[in-house]
């Protein structure tokens, strides 16, 4: 165990020393995941917002499958991706395989149906008088609407925080469409991976304790947001 | 002479498999108080929402100053007007907020807007409220903020939805108050649903009652429901053991029965005449307003019918509580639904 306690001890030294390394590949996470996170929730609030709101033939179908992509593996995702990214790929003219552009979007797909199950019952737990009173407080329709997404909005951030969360943990998307490329599309979760492999563990464990800590700081945030008391007094 | 500021002409919505609201015609003045009365599910939020233009009848027209509502002006009209709900839903940010929301989206200034809401607030008795959450009000200040919310915008018509249904008695004298201040200052044509027939004639210059989705003229406190049976010749509907109207129509089968009060003759002595319906029974309320006085008499058990006399008929006959008296009414004057 004493390579443990002294890839721990490496670890601190270097998160501490602001190692280069370690940094630069935490900061490349983070900008793949919020820019991941930001386009899913682009697409996924509208979306959910309108699945909720509106009713239509195939709605309930429709909900179940967004459910169901919630517990889509990242592998999945991965190979799907490569499929298409790949050079006999449909996408393929475009090179992005291997790109951080590659993760971005496998990444996205995989927010993607969290933010908008997430946000549908976000949406759908709106009280219905709130559409009512905005109506009549002379608001137009597209006002009334806006006001179930503001009164939804701890529960809209929650989904987008989530749905952040998910894609900074995954290593599947990002081994298969980024390749671990050394300062191009090397994020924490494939690093650590292939820093295990290799027996150098202080690189792994530093970036493994970043990592904790972004999931903590997520996860502190998203407590905060579910207490926070702004709702009617039913009692 | 008072303006008819709101009126609705053959509104048909049908909104449940077995439930029809129906309104032929019904007009509101500036400055006037309305009473809108009726059982639950009677139909009385579903008309309160269309002329409120937030739900669309099937058929018929909404007239507002008499230009008829369309797809073109209906915002702007909306705008003239407020509602308060029953059940108030207060948005999830500070009561400042929640009172100027209908100024800002009237694009008031911003200086406006919070003097306006701050004075609301005065109003309704809740100064210093202004950073408070819905969460950190009780259900009746959570109410006053909503009708701060809803008298800021200073409405021509304003509707309530039983207003007085979640606020204890203090706040409902405060609240009544201030319906009759909007009214006589504002000019603002008040219409509230209330199922307190007694605070309907105090409080209004009209009471309208709606049964089965059909107004009708007048409180419901002579109301009567039950099946029409041929008797000789008569129709009659039994409305206890011991009662029995005569009515006249073509009705068949379940009926309501409406008789307005100032049609029921109050009399010591039975009356012979051509009046189909007389009935013995005992002085329980005696409610005294202004030159009137209503008479509420138990016929029968849990049978109470009620006649509005005069202040002077009311002397002249001495009357008092657990007096005897025959209540009289013709077949012809009742209302049948």
């Amino acid at each position: 165990m004493a390579y443990l306690v002294e890839g721990i001890v490496s670890a601190f030294e270097m998160i501490f020393s602001f190692d280069h390394a370690v940094f630069e590949i935490a900061l490349l996470s983070l900008e793949l995941s919020v820019l991941s996170t930001m386009l899913a929730a682009l697409f996924g609030v509208p979306l959910g917002f309108l699945i909720a709101a509106r009713d239509f033939w195939g709605k309930r179908g429709l909900i179940i499958v967004f459910n169901t992509l919630l517990s889509m593996p990242t592998v999945v995702i991965g190979l799907l991706g490569y499929s298409f990214l790949s050079r006999r790929g449909l996408l393929g003219s475009f090179g992005l395989l291997f790109t951080p552009w590659a993760i971005v979007i496998g990444q996205m797909i995989l927010a993607f149906p969290i933010i908008t199950a997430l946000c549908i019952s976000a949406v759908q737990g709106v009280d219905k008088r709130a559409q009512k009173t905005a109506l009549t407080l002379g608001a137009n329709r597209f006002q009334a609407a806006w006001i179930i997404l503001s009164e939804s909005r701890f529960a809209l951030f929650s989904a987008i925080i989530t749905g952040f969360g998910r894609v900074f943990s995954e290593v599947g998307v990002s081994m298969m469409l980024g390749g671990n490329i050394r300062g191009l599309t090397r994020n924490i979760t494939t690093a650590i991976a292939f820093e295990t492999g290799k027996g150098e563990f202080a690189l792994g464990i530093a970036l493994g304790i970043i990592l904790l800590f972004v999931a903590f700081s997520v996860n502190v945030l998203l407590q905060r947001l579910q207490h926070k008391k702004t709702g009617n007094n039913r009692g | 002479m008072p303006k008819a500021i709101l009126s609705a002409e053959r509104l048909i919505l049908e909104y449940k498999p077995d439930f029809k609201l129906q309104v032929l015609k019904v007009q509101f003045e500036q400055g006037r108080i309305y009473a809108l009365t009726g059982p639950n599910g009677s139909g009385k939020t579903t008309l309160l929402n269309i002329l409120n233009l937030i739900s669309l009848p099937a058929t018929g027209r909404i007239i507002f100053k008499g230009r008829p509502v369309d797809e073109s002006n209906s915002l702007a009209v909306r705008r003239k007007m407020s509602m308060i709900m029953q059940d108030a839903y207060l948005f999830s940010v500070p009561v400042l907020e929640n009172i100027t929301y209908g100024l800002k989206l009237r694009k008031a200034p911003k200086k406006k807007r919070q003097k306006l809401a701050v004075e609301a607030l005065k109003m309704v008795g809740l100064s210093g409220f202004e950073k408070r959450y819905p969460s950190e009000l009780s259900s009746g200040e959570s109410q006053r903020v909503a009708i701060a919310r809803a008298l800021v915008l200073k409405p021509e018509v304003l509707f309530l939805d039983e207003p007085f249904a979640n606020i204890d008695k203090k706040n409902i004298d405060m609240l009544e108050e201030l319906i009759k201040r909007v009214s006589y200052k504002d000019k603002t044509a008040v219409i509230f649903t209330t199922h307190d027939i007694w605070q309907a004639y105090r409080l209004s210059d009209k009471v309208i009652s709606l049964v089965s989705g059909k107004l009708v003229e007048g409180g419901l406190e002579n109301f009567f429901s039950g099946n029409i049976v041929d008797a000789n010749g008569l129709k009659q509907v039994k409305i206890s053991p011991r009662i029995s109207i005569n009515i006249v129509g073509e009705k068949q089968g379940m009926a309501h029965l409406c008789i307005a009060p100032e049609d029921v003759i109050v009399s010591h002595e039975q009356i012979h005449s051509s009046a189909r319906n007389c009935f013995s029974g005992i002085i329980k309320v005696l409610h005294l307003q202004d030159d009137l006085v209503r008479v509420s008499v138990m016929v029968d058990k849990g049978v109470i019918l009620t006649a509005l006399i005069s202040k002077k008929s009311y002397k002249k006959m001495s009357l008092s509580i657990d007096q005897p008296v025959f209540m009289t009414f013709k077949s012809t004057c009742i209302k049948v639904l």
